[in-house]
């Protein structure tokens, strides 16, 4: 029974929304509005579980002094201190919420997104060693798209931007548009397996 | 002390930062000082419900954030109402600020808050102590009382109004100066706040109202309160119609009229066209109520007959003497000319008339929930947008869009342009052509070839755009085709005739010269409006009146009244027998022969109250319960409001204009309402690759059930897993998975937790961590249950640690610092990344490199498999992450699946190849079966 009531309401919820897919009928979409009402509520809930098991992890980590067990002070203070702002004051503009999250999530935030430069001149270095024909290859037509997306690419011959648009537009979107193309398959196929019942990992478990 | 030095490293690190940050922060000017010259003025054109608040705004200096707006209905309670926004940075260049509360605004409904509260950071002893408040509460005893002070307006889903309401009868008995008892009862239907959708207000002409306007700045610092300025609304005439033209046509014996729709629309009755003699003398000869919710239309057509009946001197003959004018009135028949002085009508014959459209068509729209019906008309035409050169001025790029209809469905294209013809096989928006530099061309002429299955379009038909080349601003001239100038204006009338105004065609959609096709919105009447009669607090009831209106679809009475419950219509019928019973007896009673006929008359008109009921109301009113009678006269009342007719006018805005008889199909059916339909054409191709996809999976589970070996390319990064999860024990480090940063929803994150269930089965068994950082909320439980599901399996149920599957945060670069700090951290042996991944994913799969962990990633984020690529040992591309749950069970059952997928992807490649081969090949068919949207 624990696995049989989701697995019918995988099941008969997941064959509706195929049905839904194929059939523009005012209850069809009624029911995908009720449904997307219902969703929002649900979603709603679910953040306890993510404050809980944050919480829960941290105090543990405390609890037996594991290493760097005073940053899980800082975890839970922060948790705490930026709902407490919130719920106070509320979340609007100029409230101490939107001044802990303009001068500190997002310059955080700013600075883990500006280290990807470097992460990306680091992985192009890696990518570009002209070990074997293909690297070669790819090194090549690398250098020509960098060159064609700045201005001194035009300057030194008007060929590049054709040639970086040409390379962008045809081998690129081909194999954009094969991986596309596998990917949805996959997902059609997963789904499949998850609507009929197939593949039930998502229970917890791996027993078919 | 090396870890007291890396503590105050960080101390310093960090004051360091906040002094910079508040260093760099702008100087702060007090926010002490009201706003100042705060007015109020009237709406203009309004029923009285609207009034304009205008003030100075604060220097940008005071980093001002908002302007919030109180009102009330008396000096000492003023609640918010709105704000408007600035932008502190910038504040408000203009001299004045307006905010405009006018036609109905919001006042509550259920997701108000639950209790009345003052508005924080009034200051002790200012004048806004104890006087301010926030939104209007959902509490009944704090809103109720205030309904009499506004104009109130509900909105209600029908199903609750209907179906869901409870009627309260109301007996008010009051005692008359003679001593009688006066007994009075009234039904209503009651509500909760809840079965409301919202509830409107609006100010009410004549009464009083305060105002007052609070700045807060970026610190939420609220300045003092402005000073309270009180206003009255006013009633005013209707504006002036910016436009009027009036038109003669001799050869018809009639005159046209065009105007301009008014700006304000709430307060509108009607349009009166007035004719001034040669006296100067005013004679009404045209009236039209408007069509108001709807837009109404701006032209008329009144013949000289017409004009006769009306004003019996007229003369055609003598059209020059006369003069026109045309009025706007409003409910309160106040009424506004548009002319100052009158016009003169422009005599001329019908000969100006371009032709009207041709192949009107209405039908139901297809693949759709039943909410449009589809009008087209005309032949097919090509826009063209843009024409340009080349830089030598060789070629020539014309980008064109096709504009058709379902009579005229173009399958190909001609375009020619200095007799050189381009056949355009697939419509893609641009052709081009070679041409001499020295001789530019100035025409291009477009023919069409259209499907077989609509209209045979002439041969001669064709579509020609001039042009020339701009040499000072160096672009391509298009010059306006023929008739340009005219637009199509699409009218349409219910089986009610308009509503209860009757007989006024709505006039939806204005189409440009260009369009061939128009869905025409039929939206489902799912709210009713009413206003509130009466409230119960004890009860926390709302009451509104219980009439229902039903159309009849008869000539002389569009709409008919009744009763919304069946106990109220039969005390309703009890009272009008009782009424008529009385006048009877009165009858015998009376002597006087015209006292008897006069009693005869009113017992004529209640009885034919009590009779003369529209056949469908008779039915419903015999059904016995007040849900199957509700549901027969709203079946019946849906299909009146929502059956139209139609007819198309192709006008110039100017009083030339001519129309389209209405449209009658083959079966002669005038009325057209939209079908709800059960199956979406446009994804027969989807439907069709989806069986197919379903028998293949079918046959080959089959096949893999009775022992066929089903042979399955090696992927190199699924058979590595095991050997990852082993290097982790070996070195006696922890494993980490990372399941996608998308939620649940994402059929990537369902692959990656597919995987997980095999990875952390495989860990389990070697007694190896696992440590999997969720960053949705709602994986969270599902990876928990698979991890402790796995363990349980290995039938190692002591080794699951619930808190090695932990939730992060939600936000993106956040999760990642966590990621990052736990690969540094714990030194993980084996990394894996598997399902939707953004810009996240180099960030952790390098910082993964440098640990010197094995690293395994799966995604189906094109975005990011370049960076997984170059920086793990092994990827699964694409498709690749929803294989390997297969391929680690090596289930028949799943690799059924996976050799279905493999022979659906063949199939797929031999039709792009077909596709590619045919459309080379100009045999555009196949391509055509497989739409691009």
């Amino acid at each position: 029974m624990k696995r049989t009531i989701p697995l019918l309401i995988v099941m008969i919820l997941g064959m509706m929304f195929v049905v839904h897919t194929f059939v523009p009928h005012k209850i069809s979409q009624d029911f995908y509005n009720w449904y997307q009402t219902w969703l929002k509520v649900m979603v709603s809930f679910a953040v306890i579980l993510g404050v809980g098991s944050l919480l829960m992890v941290h105090t543990n980590k405390i609890k037996r002094k594991a290493p760097a067990w005073g940053y899980s002070w800082l975890t839970i203070l922060a948790l705490v201190g930026t709902s407490a702002a919130g719920f106070i004051w509320g979340i609007e503009d100029g409230t101490p919420y939107m001044w802990i999250f303009e001068n500190v999530n997002a310059p955080l935030g700013a600075t883990m997104f500006s280290l990807l430069a470097f992460y990306m001149a680091s992985a192009a270095y890696k990518a570009f060693r002209a070990r074997s024909m293909e690297a070669t290859l790819l090194l090549i037509a690398a250098i020509i798209v960098m060159l064609g997306r700045v201005s001194i690419g035009n300057a030194i011959t008007e060929w590049i931007p054709d040639i970086t648009q040409w390379i962008l537009n045809v081998p690129n979107l081909a194999a954009k548009r094969a991986i596309k193309l596998g990917v949805g398959l996959g997902m059609t196929a997963t789904s499949l397996k998850i609507i009929l019942g197939i593949e039930r990992t998502y229970l917890g478990g791996g027993k078919q | 002390m090396n870890k007291l030095y890396k503590i105050l490293f960080f101390l310093v690190i960090v004051s360091l930062c906040f002094n910079l940050s508040l260093s760099a922060a702008p100087k702060i000017v007090p926010n002490d000082e009201p706003i100042r010259d705060l007015k109020i003025s009237d709406f203009p054109h309004d029923d009285g419900g609207g009034l304009v608040i205008t003030w100075e705004p604060l220097p940008k200096e005071k980093r001002i954030l908002e302007y919030r707006v109180f009102r009330g209905f008396t000096p000492d309670s003023l609640f918010r109402i709105g704000k408007i926004p600035v932008n502190p940075k910038t504040g408000v260049v203009a001299d004045t600020m307006k905010y405009t509360n006018a036609g109905y605004t919001f006042f509550v409904d259920a997701t108000s808050p639950a209790k009345l509260k003052h508005e924080p950071g009034q200051r002790k002893g200012s004048n806004a102590e104890k006087i301010l408040y926030r939104e209007y509460p959902r509490d009944i005893k704090v809103y109720a009382p205030m309904l009499e002070h506004y104009r109130i307006l509900t909105v209600i889903p029908a199903d609750k109004y209907l179906y869901n309401s409870r009627m309260k009868v109301k007996t008010q008995i009051d005692t008359l100066e003679d001593g009688t008892v006066d007994t009075t009862s009234s039904t209503y239907a009651g509500l909760k706040l809840r079965q409301f959708k919202y509830i409107l207000t609006k100010l009410k002409p004549g009464k009083e109202y305060y105002y007052a306007v609070q700045a807060v700045n970026k610190y939420r610092d609220r300045s003092p309160l402005s000073k309270i300025v009180s206003a009255t609304p006013v009633d005013n005439p209707p504006e002036k119609l910016k436009e009027f033209y009036s038109v003669a046509y001799t050869d018809t014996k009639e005159m046209k009229f065009e105007w301009s729709l008014p700006f304000f629309k709430t307060d509108q009755k009607q349009f009166n066209i007035y004719l001034y003699d040669a006296n100067g003398e005013k004679h009404k000869i045209f009236s039209r109520a408007t069509a108001y919710p709807y837009t109404s239309q701006s032209n008329a057509t009144v013949s000289f007959e017409e004009i006769k009946n009306k004003f019996e001197p007229f003369n055609s003959q003598n059209m020059q003497w006369y003069r026109f004018n045309i009025s706007l009135k409003d409910r309160q028949d106040m009424e506004t000319l548009a002319k100052d002085e009158p016009i003169p009508a422009e005599i001329t014959t019908t000969e100006v008339l371009p032709e009207p459209p041709e192949h009107f068509t209405v039908r139901d729209n297809p693949d759709d929930k039943g909410d449009k019906n589809l009008i087209y008309f005309g032949k097919p035409y090509v826009t063209i947008p843009k024409i340009s050169y080349n830089d030598d001025f060789t070629e020539l790029l014309v980008n064109y869009d096709i504009k058709d209809n379902e009579l005229f469905k173009v399958k190909h294209a001609i375009f020619e342009v200095d007799g050189v013809s381009e056949k355009e096989y697939v419509l893609d928006r641009k052709v081009e052509f070679d041409v001499d530099p020295d001789n530019l061309p100035n025409e291009i002429k477009t023919r069409f070839i259209c499907y077989d299955h609509g209209l045979e379009l002439p041969e001669d038909y064709e579509v020609i755009h001039r042009f020339s080349y701009n040499e000072r601003l160096q672009v391509v001239d298009i010059e306006p085709p023929k008739g340009a100038n005219y637009s199509v204006q699409v009218l349409r009338m219910n089986k009610t005739g308009g509503g209860p105004q009757a007989n006024v065609w709505r006039f939806p959609k204005e189409l440009t010269y260009v369009e061939r096709e128009y869905p025409d919105k039929v939206d489902y009447e799912e709210v009713v409006y009413r206003g509130i009669s009466d409230y119960s607090i004890e009860d926390n009831i709302l009451y509104t009146s219980t009439y229902y209106l039903v159309g009849t679809s008869e000539e002389e009475r569009a709409y008919y009244t009744t009763a919304l419950y069946l106990k109220q219509l039969e005390k309703n019928r009890k009272e009008l027998k009782k009424q008529i019973q009385s006048l009877k007896d009165k009858k015998s009673q009376a002597e006087d022969e015209e006292q008897k006929t006069a009693l005869d008359q009113q017992i004529m008109e209640l009885t034919s109250k009590l009779e003369d009921v529209p056949p469908v109301v008779k039915e419903a009113n015999a059904k016995k319960s007040n849900k199957a009678r509700m549901k027969l006269l709203q079946k019946k009342h849906n299909n009146d409001v929502r059956s139209f007719r139609y007819f198309l006018r192709k006008t110039d805005g100017k009083g030339h204009f001519i129309d389209t008889p209405i449209y009658t199909n083959a079966d002669g059916q005038e009325y057209f309402k939209p079908k709800p339909n059960w199956f979406k054409n446009k994804e027969t191709i989807t439907l069709i690759a989806m069986l197919i996809f379903g028998v293949l999976v079918f046959f080959m589970i089959r096949a893999a059930r009775k022992g066929k070996n089903l042979y399955i390319r090696p992927i190199a990064g699924i058979q590595e897993i095991d050997n990852a999860i082993g290097r982790a024990t070996e070195m006696g480090r922890p494993i980490l998975f990372v399941p996608g940063t998308s939620g649940i929803s994402d059929v990537a994150t369902l692959a990656g937790l597919a995987i997980l269930g095999k990875v952390a089965k495989k860990a389990a068994e070697f007694e190896t961590r696992i440590l999997v950082p969720v960053r949705n909320y709602i994986v969270l439980p599902i990876a928990q249950e698979i991890v402790k599901e796995a363990h349980y399996e290995a039938g190692r149920p002591d080794t699951f640690d619930k808190n090695s599957v932990f939730y992060i945060t939600n936000a993106q670069f956040a999760f990642v610092s966590g990621v990052n700090g736990i690969m540094v951290r714990e030194q993980t042996a084996t990394n894996f990344y598997m399902g939707m991944f953004w810009a996240e994913s180099l960030l952790m799969t390098e910082t993964g490199n440098m640990t010197g962990a094995i690293q395994i990633a799966g995604t189906d984020a094109i975005t990011q498999l370049p960076f997984f690529i170059t920086t793990c040992d092994y990827t699964l591309i694409g498709e690749e992450l929803y294989a390997a749950s297969a391929y680690l069970s090596k289930q028949p059952m799943i690799l059924g699946t996976l050799k279905a997928q493999d022979y659906m992807k063949f199939l797929i490649v031999v039709s792009v190849v077909l596709g590619t081969i045919l459309s080379t090949l100009k045999l555009t068919f196949f391509m055509k079966w497989f739409p691009a949207k």
